[in-house]
C-alpha cells in the first residue's frame, strides 16, 4: 500500500464508524449538534496520531505479554493532555463535550489501531494513518450530527438552515432514538454504495 | 521481568508528561473558569462591571458587583439542582427589592432543542421582577405560575425550583434589605 492509500482508507472505504463499526459511544452520544462532532473528531484525530507515533516508536521495546496496559497508559496520557487543552482554551466545548472527553480513553478505533496498525509498521505510515481514520471518524460524527442538527434543532452549525415560517423541529432526531436511526441509516448507506461497486 | 522494567519506564514517562501539560494548562484553566462567571455576571447586569467579591457559604457563592458608575447589585450561584440529563448550575442575579433580576444557566445537559430552551430569553423574561411574594414558582401543570417549555417539564421544575431556594437562600443571607419581601 502506498502511503497515500495509508491515510485515504480511514475516510471511506475503511471508515471507523461506517466500516468497521467501532466507537459508537462517542458517535451516538455527542451528535445533537455539528459543533460538538467537530470538537469531538478534532480531540480524537489528536489522540489518534499522538498514540499511534508513540506506540510505533516504542512498540519493539515492549514484551507481547503486557502490551495492551502500556497501550491503555499511552492513550490516556495524550487523553489528559487533550481534555486539559480543551479546559483551558475552550470551557463552552469542554462544557458541551463533557464525560466524553475523558472517555476517549476507552474508545476501541484508538486501540484497535494502536494493535491492529501502530505497533506493526514504521512511524510515518501510523500518523498517516491515525490522521486518516480520525478524519473518517469526524466525518462520520459530522454526517450524522448536520441530520440531527438539522433535522432535530432546525439549524446546521448555530446557522438557522429552515427558511420555513412555522417550521416545528422533529425532536425524534435530537433525542436517543434519532440518533440511532440516522446511524444505522448512515451504514445501511455506505454499505449500498459499496456493494453497488 | 522485561515486562515489569518497560511498564515502569512508560509509567514515569506518562505521569512527568501529565505533569507538565497540568502545570502548564493550570493558569489558563483557573483564566477561563473566571471568564466564564464574569461574563455570564455581565449579562445578568445592564451596567458595566468594574469588580467583583465573592464569598462562599455552604456551597452557595454571594457576589456582591460593583459597577464602573457606582451601582452595586448582588447575585448567587446555586451548586447543582439535578435537571432532566444531568446537574444544571445556575447564576442569578437580583434587583434592589431582592427579586430576580435575570439568570443564567452556567452549565446543563438538558436535551438540546428541548430542555435548553431553559436558558433562552422567551423563558427567563417570565421571571423578571418576580420574588418569593408575588408569584407561585411552581410550573402551571402543579398549579403554580411558571409557564413551562413545551414537553420540558422537568427542566422547567428544576429551573423554578432553583430560582426559588436562590430566593430563600438571598433572604437568608440580607435580612435587613430584604425585609418584608419574604413570603408571609
Amino acid at each position: 500500500m502506498t502511503l497515500w492509500q495509508e491515510f485515504s482508507k480511514g475516510i471511506v472505504r475503511e471508515n471507523p464508524v461506517l466500516k468497521i463499526l467501532l466507537g459508537f459511544c462517542p458517535t451516538l452520544a455527542v451528535t445533537t449538534l455539528v459543533i460538538n462532532a467537530l470538537g469531538m473528531g478534532a480531540a480524537t484525530t489528536f489522540v489518534l496520531v499522538s498514540s499511534n507515533l508513540a506506540i510505533a516508536l516504542v512498540a519493539r521495546f515492549i514484551p507481547e505479554n503486557v502490551r495492551i496496559p502500556c497501550y491503555i497508559v499511552i492513550i490516556a496520557t495524550f487523553v489528559t493532555v487533550v481534555e486539559l487543552l480543551i479546559q483551558a482554551f475552550s470551557p463552552a466545548l469542554n462544557a458541551a463535550l463533557g464525560i466524553y472527553i475523558p472517555l476517549i480513553v476507552v474508545n476501541c478505533i484508538i486501540l484497535g489501531r494502536a494493535e491492529a496498525f501502530a505497533s506493526k509498521n514504521p512511524v510515518l505510515p501510523s500518523i498517516l494513518d491515525g490522521l486518516g481514520m480520525g478524519l473518517g471518524f469526524t466525518f462520520a460524527l459530522v454526517i450524522l450530527a448536520s441530520i440531527r442538527e438539522i433535522f432535530g434543532n432546525g439549524t446546521w452549525l448555530g446557522f438557522n438552515v429552515i427558511g420555513i415560517e412555522g417550521f416545528s423541529p422533529i425532536l425524534f432526531f435530537a433525542l436517543p432514538p434519532g440518533a440511532f436511526l440516522g446511524l444505522g441509516l448512515l451504514i445501511a448507506l455506505v454499505s449500498a454504495y459499496q456493494r453497488k461497486r | 521481568m522485561r515486562g515489569v522494567i518497560v511498564m515502569t519506564i512508560i509509567g514515569i514517562i506518562a505521569a512527568l508528561t501529565m505533569a507538565v501539560a497540568n502545570n502548564l494548562t493550570q493558569g489558563p484553566i483557573a483564566a477561563a473558569k473566571g471568564r466564564t462567571k464574569y461574563e455570564a455576571l455581565q449579562e445578568i447586569f445592564p451596567f458595566k462591571i468594574a469588580s467583583v467579591k465573592d464569598s462562599e457559604s455552604n456551597g452557595v457563592v454571594f457576589f456582591e458587583v460593583s459597577g464602573t458608575k457606582g451601582e452595586s447589585a448582588s447575585a448567587l450561584e446555586l451548586g447543582t439542582t439535578q435537571g432532566y440529563a444531568g446537574l444544571i448550575e445556575v447564576l442569578i442575579g437580583f434587583d434592589a427589592d431582592c427579586n430576580i433580576l435575570d439568570y443564567k444557566v452556567v452549565t446543563h445537559s438538558e436535551t438540546p432543542g428541548l430542555g435548553d430552551k431553559i436558558t433562552q430569553d422567551d423563558f427567563r423574561a417570565q421571571f423578571r421582577g418576580k420574588g418569593l411574594k408575588n408569584f407561585d414558582w411552581r410550573v402551571n401543570k402543579d398549579g403554580g405560575d411558571v409557564d413551562a417549555v413545551t414537553a420540558a417539564t422537568i427542566s422547567s421544575r428544576a429551573i423554578s425550583g432553583a430560582l426559588e431556594r436562590g430566593l430563600k437562600l438571598f433572604a437568608e443571607k440580607y435580612p435587613n434589605k430584604c425585609a418584608g419581601s419574604k413570603k408571609e
